[in-house]
């Protein structure tokens, strides 16, 4: 179990996404602007959990993507990240 | 067969690692409470560190796993039915870990399936104290640390960046504390294996009390942290021989 245990630890190491005690070891730098159609800007953390740290891009893509599905009505968004329009 | 020598586990550190490990599960019970989780399983929140393997359960199964978090935090932490604790309190941080991937929850699986492997209660000890399953527990601790670090000093953590974006920090201070935490991370492991355990304990102790203050969402981690480091703990100096 000990051997299994540290091969998969090893594995983690040189995997990227892959769990393995990574704990915000690497956070990214980044500013976003979600805005509904009336231009009212929606705040993205009103959507996560209270302890939630958005700490890369791909997260923050997928948790727009969850408002913009659950805010159907309020659409259609215009979002950005680091002033770039994401599809 | 175990890496190194490996002193006896006491009665006394196997009672203070239940004790912690099932205050962690109640602080784990209090900030999922906290933090929101219940609103996740109504639709209300993202699913968060959702592994899509299991699908999100509704929110009487969160309840429920609520329920068996306590029970068994409670049992533990009053030392009573300590057996059953283990157990009801594997099967909660399986439903658990199926739901959200935290590192916490991570951790408390890979205990309670070691702990499981031989219930043993404090009474069980014998003078000798070599339980290879609760071995494994104190090697998890090592395992943690290492790895922390290790991924950290690949990821560039040091520059300071993460922790300055994080904590809102200048960035020569958040790089001070960073070379802090992986000095640390890497020290603690360095002094159990040259058996200056209770040196150790108050590292772990400080580094996660530190953690704690400045991201409460992390104290269920820092108990789990402080119980495996309390198993590593020798005999108190007047009960050596």
């Amino acid at each position: 179990l000990l051997v299994l245990n540290l091969s998969y630890c090893v594995g983690a190491l040189f995997t990227e996404g892959l769990p393995g005690w990574k704990m915000f070891e690497s956070v990214e730098v980044f500013s976003y602007r979600l805005l509904d159609a009336h231009g009212r800007s929606i705040d993205v953390r009103d959507y996560l959990p209270r302890d939630a740290q958005l700490i890369d891009r791909q997260q923050l893509r997928r948790v727009a993507q969850y408002i913009r599905e659950r805010e159907a009505d309020r659409g259609p968004f215009r979002f950005e990240i680091d002033g770039a329009v994401q599809p | 067969m175990a890496p190194f020598n490996l002193e006896p586990i006491t009665r006394r550190g196997l009672a203070g690692f239940y004790r912690l490990l099932g205050a962690s599960l109640i602080a784990r019970l209090i900030t999922d409470w906290h933090a929101g989780i219940y609103r996740v399983h109504t639709g209300e929140l993202f699913p968060w560190r959702h592994l899509p393997i299991v699908p999100l359960y509704p929110p009487a199964l969160l309840v429920l796993e609520w329920l068996l978090l306590g029970v068994s935090g409670v049992a533990l932490l009053l030392l009573v039915r300590v057996r059953v604790a283990l157990y009801v309190g594997l099967l909660a941080a399986a439903m658990g870990l199926s739901q959200r991937y935290s590192n916490q929850g991570a951790l408390a699986l890979i205990v309670l399936l070691c702990c499981v492997l031989q219930p043993t209660i404090p009474d069980d000890l014998d003078v000798r104290g070599q339980y290879p399953h609760l071995d494994l527990v104190r090697y998890q601790l090592l395992i943690v640390y290492v790895f922390s670090a290790l991924n950290k000093l690949r990821a560039g953590f040091t520059t300071g960046q993460a922790l300055a974006t994080l904590l809102a920090l200048p960035l020569n201070v958040a790089q001070a504390m960073s070379y802090g935490v992986v000095a640390v991370e890497l020290l603690v492991p360095l002094l159990l294996v040259t058996r200056k355990q209770r040196l150790a304990w108050v590292g772990v102790v400080l580094l996660h009390l530190s953690f704690s203050v400045l991201m409460p969402g992390l104290i269920p981690f820092g108990l789990l942290m402080a119980a495996l480091a309390t198993l590593w703990l020798p005999p108190l100096p007047r009960m050596a021989r």
